[in-house]
């Protein structure tokens, strides 16, 4: 079968180059039918041409259009990739620049807190826009979003209409590539059961290689600083993680690592629950890491992404499609996003197991039914389902339960278009609401005025 | 039957005379045996000697005894109200000096924040030794606990032991008359919902005669300086002692005085019902630096200077009223006497009362001791409402419930690191750097060990 694949934001320098290569990398997918549709025209054309020179270096039956018409993109499709930004660098800026000024720093601003929540205002109606269009024209498919804030986006569609949908990240690719580290193991030998929601994937447990219990090993590691300090692993960091040396030794040892990911190793030590994401992102969900008395993170080695980080991010994606373009040879590399593994498991029917964002059907105990999670799942001829059901226990079960009920706000604000529900959305975020009250009142009006042309449904 | 009234804590000067006062107001409770209990002997005597004071003034059958003996004052008792503070100021101290060193500044430090969750874990295994006592020696009796921090105290109890347990406070007394002043109408004509825990109970409706007066209100805290000098009406029938106490007040003070209620009642529709001092407490916004830690909202920071020199106003207090030869005829404001004048007379009767949520609560989860309008009669206490909360509030109450039942569960067990949780898990105390609340925890523990056994 050929599997027909839409991806709106085709034109995206991070998602394009990274989905193309990885679809010819898979077998399943490498004769697949891939649409791709964007605002900007020129760039859907630079994808599209990258996409059929990966085809001819490969000698593969993938072929590729470019199509500007959004519902003739979308009829037909299989599956449907979702990877946009409503006002890219102009709107995220205000996200992360406002609450600056009123002091709350935010390391990313693109999950939870008031960026996270601003973008989800924004991005919510376009994404309903194609949800509505795919429920008309090709109503079987499958939404894959791949958009930030994943839950929030997620959800507004799985609430909204009848579109399946599933959400995927790569942050527990990040977490695994870490826990290989400590264990000497590969990547895909690591198994977590996972409870929470996106960008604060909460493992409950952990099976490393056949039968091991991860969380003992991790905890005898954490207990035996000798061993930490002196143990070396098995690959340098990357200089683009940005990690600092701790350990004297004169090559990186675990040490490193778990001074290097304070805050997820801190709660696991304490609380018996492994974050799965990124400390930058992490931090967002819980209201004392980033706070003045502890230099907004510093102290826990928080890397701020700030706009800087966010326009490095982009520059090193379009040099990495010059990259590409310019290789005579297609990478045999994954990229280390899901979507191609999500897809083979649908299109060749061999069982693919991945960390999926679904509705909740009782996988996470501490959620009411219907919240989009992140736990692990399986894609396969019978399309994606979650695995585990899990509780989190302690006090991150109860950050996650408040986390989730600003996400459900925001989506609610999103979709009425209700100022009034944007403040109180705010209000209960534990990041925003550290601010005094007035203060989150004035924040929140700034930042709906600066952004008030990407956000129509405001109007009025 | 006479009724045995027990208090353990009976010496206390704050809480004693009050409600020994309204206990000889109440007819029904004119033949009672009162057991005053004090691990401190010597206010015991003088606090007897008001009771045969009270009594001879007004000719009642009251009969007094004291003892420093809890099993032996609990022995057969109906009912048994509890006012004890272990560790007293020394205690307390820490529990405002030690956050103040980290960045937290607490107005009162008596329900939630670093001092509300220190003092549940000083008080709770002492309640508990109670609650033991009573499962032997008076297993049908109520406890009446007026001790704070009021909802995680009472939560131990329910949670631990079988014993009958309500929480008293006069909160919602004190918002009552503030309201009735300012909306010219009698206290008593007053008709409310609320939910919500001790110190933050939350007027869902306000009425009288069966009408609406959030709207009046609503107008009064829009433009306090339409009031000008107007000032509060009594309507008749006030009691004279009130008269002087309220007469001359005007209204723009009464609102000055009620800032952070009255900008949360603007904010989200509902009116808070304890004293703003308490209600600051519960949100993160109010004790900042940007706010003169309160200042702005007309909050002081009650310090144990402030409590040591209250002490000896309420010991001048006592020794007032027994040089007298009248007993007050005001009622304290404190639910004790009229409570159990209500299970007595089999007189159903409406009291704000602290019990396990059995649905008076929609907003909060199951069983958490909730605060809301409850009927007393023969039969026992029953909540009366369920009122829904708006859905801020709610999930800041459901914030601050899942706080406090990490709190209690940290005082049942002794575990460090589940006292550090409900820090963490507190708007106040969750407010600084996670290795600040871990560092303020462990020295709160450490210099308030001696009142913690269960934390040796």
């Amino acid at each position: 079968m050929t599997a027909n694949i839409t991806v709106v934001g085709g034109g995206s320098y991070h998602w394009a180059p990274r989905l193309l290569a990885d679809f010819a990398n898979t077998p399943s997918l490498s004769d697949a039918h891939v649409v791709l549709h964007d605002l900007d025209a020129e760039r859907m054309h630079v994808m599209r041409e990258l996409g059929e020179a990966i085809a001819a270096r490969r000698g593969i039956g993938m072929t590729v259009e470019a199509e500007a018409g959004r519902r003739r993109a979308l009829t037909g499709a299989d599956f449907v990739i979702t990877a946009f930004s409503v006002g890219g660098f102009d709107s995220m800026q205000h996200d992360i620049e406002i609450p600056q000024r009123h002091g709350i720093r935010q390391p990313i601003g693109d999950s939870v807190g008031p960026g996270g929540i601003m973008r989800a205002l924004r991005s919510i109606p376009v994404l309903l826009d194609i949800a509505r269009d795919l429920e008309a024209v090709a109503p079987r498919a499958w939404l894959v979003n791949v958009t930030n804030p994943l839950t929030a986006l997620c959800r507004s569609v799985t609430r909204e209409t009848n579109v399946q949908t599933v959400g995927l990240c790569n942050e527990w690719v990040g977490c695994s590539w870490i826990l290989s580290l400590l264990f000497d193991s590969g990547m895909n030998e690591v198994d977590p059961i996972l409870g929470g929601v996106n960008h604060y994937p909460l493992a409950t447990s952990l099976r490393v290689g056949d039968d091991e219990d991860g969380f003992v090993r991790l905890h005898a590691l954490l207990n035996d600083p000798e061993r930490m300090a002196t143990e070396p692993i098995w690959m340098d960091p990357p200089e683009r993680a940005g990690w600092v040396k701790v350990s004297p030794t004169d090559y990186w040892t675990k040490l490193d690592v778990i001074e290097n990911n304070r805050v997820r190793f801190e709660l696991f030590r304490r609380f018996g629950v492994l974050v799965g994401s990124g400390d930058h992102h992490s931090v967002e969900f819980m209201p004392s890491f980033v706070v003045a008395n502890n230099d907004y993170g510093a102290d826990w080695r928080v890397h701020h992404y700030g706009m800087p980080g966010h326009r490095r991010d982009a520059a090193e994606d379009v040099e990495y499609y010059e990259e590409m373009r310019d290789a005579s040879e297609v990478t045999r590399i994954p990229s280390g996003e899901l979507v191609a593994q999500l897809l083979d498991g649908m299109v060749s029917g061999r069982p693919q197991r991945l960390p999926v964002n679904l509705p909740n059907e009782g996988n996470v105990t501490n959620l009411d039914a219907g919240a989009v999670v992140e736990i692990m799942g399986v894609s396969d001829d019978a399309g994606v389902r979650g695995r585990d059901k899990t509780t989190v226990p302690g006090i991150l079960g109860e950050f996650l339960r408040r986390i989730n009920v600003v996400q459900e706000w925001t989506v609610e604000a999103a979709i009425a278009g209700d100022r009034e529900l944007v403040l109180e959305t705010m209000l209960a975020d534990p990041i925003a609401a550290q601010l005094p009250y007035e203060e989150i009142v004035e924040m929140t009006g700034e930042m709906l005025s600066a952004t008030a042309r990407w956000l129509p449904q405001f109007d009025a | 039957m006479a009724p045995r009234i027990v208090i353990i804590g009976g010496g206390s000067y704050q809480w004693v005379p009050k409600l020994l006062v309204d206990i000889a107001n109440t007819p029904a409770l004119a033949e009672a045996e009162i057991v005053l209990e004090d691990i401190d002997a010597e206010p015991l005597e003088p606090m007897a000697d008001f009771v045969r004071h009270v009594a001879g003034v007004r000719g009642l059958g009251l009969s007094v005894t004291t003892t420093t003996d809890q099993r032996e004052a609990l022995s057969g008792a109906d009912y048994v109200v509890v006012t004890i503070s272990t560790g007293g100021f020394a205690s307390m101290r820490h529990d405002l000096e030690i956050p103040e060193r980290h960045g937290i500044k607490q107005s009162v430090g008596d329900s939630v924040g670093p001092g509300g969750i220190m003092r549940a874990l000083r008080n709770i295994p002492v309640l508990v030794g109670i609650a033991r006592d009573m499962e032997e020696l008076c297993p049908d009796a109520w406890m009446l606990n007026i001790t704070n921090p009021m909802t995680t105290l009472c939560r131990a109890m329910t949670h631990e032991t079988g014993v009958r347990t309500v929480g008293l406070c006069h909160e919602i007394a004190g918002a009552q008359f503030a309201l009735s002043l300012l909306l010219d109408c009698n206290f008593l004509d007053l008709e409310f919902e609320l939910v919500g825990v001790n110190h933050l109970p939350i007027f869902t409706s306000l009425r009288v005669g069966g009408e609406d007066r959030f709207e009046q209100l609503r107008a009064l805290v829009a433009d306090p300086d339409g009031l000008g000098e107007q000032t509060v009406k009594l309507p008749p029938g006030v009691p004279a002692e009130a008269a002087a106490f309220a007469g001359g007040i005007r209204k723009r003070d009464i609102i000055d005085h009620h800032m952070v209620k009255f900008a949360l009642f603007e904010r989200y529709g509902v009116l808070p019902g304890a004293g703003d001092r308490h209600l600051v407490e519960f949100f993160p916004g109010f004790l900042t630096e940007e706010s003169d830690w309160g200042k702005r909202w007309n909050v002081a920071l009650t310090t144990i200077a402030d409590r040591e020199r209250d002490a000896g106003g309420h010991k001048d207090t006592l020794a007032a009223m027994r040089a007298s030869d009248e007993v007050s005829r005001m009622p304290s404001g404190e639910m004790v006497a009229p409570m159990i004048d209500a299970f007595i007379r089999d007189e159903p009767h409406a009291f704000p009362l602290n019990l396990p949520n059995r649905g008076q609560a929609p907003d909060l989860p199951a069983d958490v001791v909730v605060e809301a309008m409850c009927i007393a009669d023969g039969k026992g206490l029953n909540p009366r409402d369920e009122p829904r909360l708006p859905p801020l509030l709610a999930e800041w109450l459901r914030r601050i419930a899942a706080s406090q039942e990490r709190t209690v569960q940290a005082a049942l067990s002794g575990r460090r690191d589940q006292v550090v949780e409900a820090m963490l898990l507190d708007p106040l105390a969750g407010r600084i750097d996670f290795d600040h609340v871990e560092m303020m925890t462990a020295e709160m523990l450490a210099a308030t060990a001696r009142w913690l056994p269960q934390f040796a």
